[in-house]
């Protein structure tokens, strides 16, 4: 096998077919970067998972003054805080921490988690907010056994769950990657199309060293061998656009918009899982382009 | 052998049987349509006979994979009436494409060539494009690339088509040198005046049937 020539007449014909080449590009880098997103927000999913099944409590609220919940009339009573107290003792192992937040350490969190809402913080004072258990369980989808437990309970305002609130987000996000993949898949489609087509109008456009080429015995790899490469380069470079336009995504939509809306959720995705996505979509555009190369050629160049 | 083109009744070859031996000059004549390039392409393995069977250099062409294909071509020249020389290339570059592709190593390359070249007479317009060139010319540079790499056999259809009768000549001789080598030659024709000439043997088709197979014959009885 004589690369030097394989590669001389690979660059003849990425030079007669630089358009088709620059659409092939582009149409590959399109479903590259929707690939990349889904990957992307897969990762996501997975890294909101992994925060959050550590960090997830349910909430056992008591009653606080000015509650409008009928079951509290009142401020729920040191004895009935007791008596909440003794019930989730009694659902160990189920129930694995149990932590009294009393109401300092209640405005300490909301502060916290409304810092960028001054004005709210400032108009709320330490007494309207309720004290509360934060209960961590064993298992964070049992969430029910504390519920059913503990709701209607002398002094108890309501169980709040955040396993139910991420259960909508994740549905949110899983959504936004079931759509990434279609349009992927979609595009993908036109891309294999697109890359067929450049590869015959490629090998069409050079009919005459192809017929000299069988007539004088060179092998199908030879002859098919630059064709197929020039498929794959454009597939390969297409990926290499595409998932430059990735790293774009991650730095103008992810890190300047989506960072400070999000932040209190959870880790967002960094740089190590833009890169992770790496392989996957230069191997997909790569095995992609070939395939399409390959069975095109099969096809048209039969000797 | 038989040769029946898909979705045409009548038979192109007709249980043609044929046999040519090592180093013999063969001239294919008969009437457009008769069969004479079914013929060749039988022998190149780009059509399969529909039956019998088709033996060239040793090989039985029904029983050849198509990976072995390649293989039996690199033993085969062969030259055609339109030349089919990349217009792109000098002469050079035309001959040293078909050993290229082949993977001939680079120096063997340079080496043979301008033996090739001194064959066929165009030493001194190596660095030419084929359309800076006669059309005798081009046709020597198709037979130097065709001969390039020694094959055992030359298959010519109708190389003298496109050329006066003076430059027939001239290529005739280049093909009667090559066979002199030891190269099985077999030439579809229409040229009368050159089968008249030459005095080999002549295989005459006419409507896919072989009417005569003559030694040292000439192109028509009637002549």
């Amino acid at each position: 096998m004589r690369l030097r020539f394989v590669f001389s007449e690979l660059a003849i014909g990425l030079r007669k077919n630089v358009l088709m080449m620059f659409s092939v590009v582009i149409i590959t880098a399109f479903s590259m970067l929707a690939l990349g997103i889904a990957l992307l927000v897969q990762r996501q999913v997975g890294h909101m998972k992994h925060y959050w099944y550590n960090q997830l409590q349910v909430s056992v609220y008591l009653c606080a003054d000015h509650s409008e919940n009928p079951n509290c009339p009142t401020a729920a009573t040191e004895a009935q805080i007791a008596d909440v107290q003794t019930s989730l003792n009694a659902l160990r192992p189920t129930v694995k921490t149990i932590d009294f937040v009393d109401q300092a350490r209640a405005y300490e969190y909301f502060k916290e988690t409304f810092k960028d809402a001054p004005d709210l913080v400032k108009n709320t004072s330490p007494d309207a907010l309720p004290e509360s258990f934060a209960v961590k369980l064993a298992d964070p989808t049992k969430f029910s056994v504390v519920s059913s437990a503990l709701d209607g309970k002398p002094g108890v305002d309501s169980v709040q769950d955040q396993h139910v609130f991420l259960k909508k987000l994740f549905s949110i996000l899983n959504t936004f990657r079931n759509v990434a993949i279609v349009t992927s898949i979609t595009v993908i489609v036109a891309a294999v199309i697109l890359i067929g087509v450049a590869v015959q109008v490629s090998a069409s456009s050079r009919r005459r060293e192809t017929g000299i080429m069988r007539l004088v015995g060179a092998s199908n790899l030879y002859i098919q061998l630059p064709f197929l490469l020039e498929g794959v380069v454009g597939g390969f470079v297409g990926a290499v656009v595409g998932f430059g336009g990735l790293a774009l995504f991650k730095l103008a939509l992810v890190d300047h918009s989506l960072r400070s809306v999000f932040s209190a959720f959870g880790s967002l995705v960094e740089w190590n899982d833009v890169i992770y996505t790496l392989p996957f979509i230069v191997g997909a555009a790569v095995l992609i382009s070939g395939l399409a190369s390959f069975i095109t050629l099969r096809m048209y160049l039969r000797d | 052998m038989t040769k029946v083109y898909p979705k045409q009744s009548r038979p192109a070859l007709n249980d043609v049987t044929l046999e040519v031996d090592k180093g013999e000059f063969v001239f294919l004549v008969g009437a457009s349509g008769s069969g004479k390039s079914t013929f060749l392409r039988l022998v190149l393995k780009e059509e399969k006979a529909s039956h019998g069977r088709v033996h060239v250099a040793g090989k039985d062409l029904g029983r050849l994979s198509s990976w072995k294909v390649p293989g039996l071509r690199r033993q085969i020249g062969t030259v055609f009436q339109d030349f089919r020389l990349l217009p792109n290339k000098t002469v050079t570059q035309n001959v040293a494409f078909a050993l290229e592709v082949i993977g001939r190593p680079q120096a063997q390359i340079h080496k043979i060539i301008p033996e090739v070249l001194d064959l066929v007479g165009l030493a001194d317009k190596a660095a030419r494009l084929p359309g800076e060139l006669s059309g005798g010319e081009q046709q020597r540079v198709a037979i130097a690339r065709a001969f390039a790499n020694r094959p055992i056999i030359l298959l010519a259809d109708e190389p003298t088509g496109n050329l006066d009768p003076t430059t027939s000549v001239g290529i005739m001789k280049l093909l009667d040198r090559i066979n002199r080598t030891g190269t099985t030659v077999v030439m579809a024709t229409h040229d009368s005046q050159i089968v008249d000439s030459m005095r080999r043997r002549v295989v005459e088709l006419e409507g896919g049937e072989l009417i005569r197979d003559q030694s040292r014959g000439v192109y028509g009885y009637s002549n």
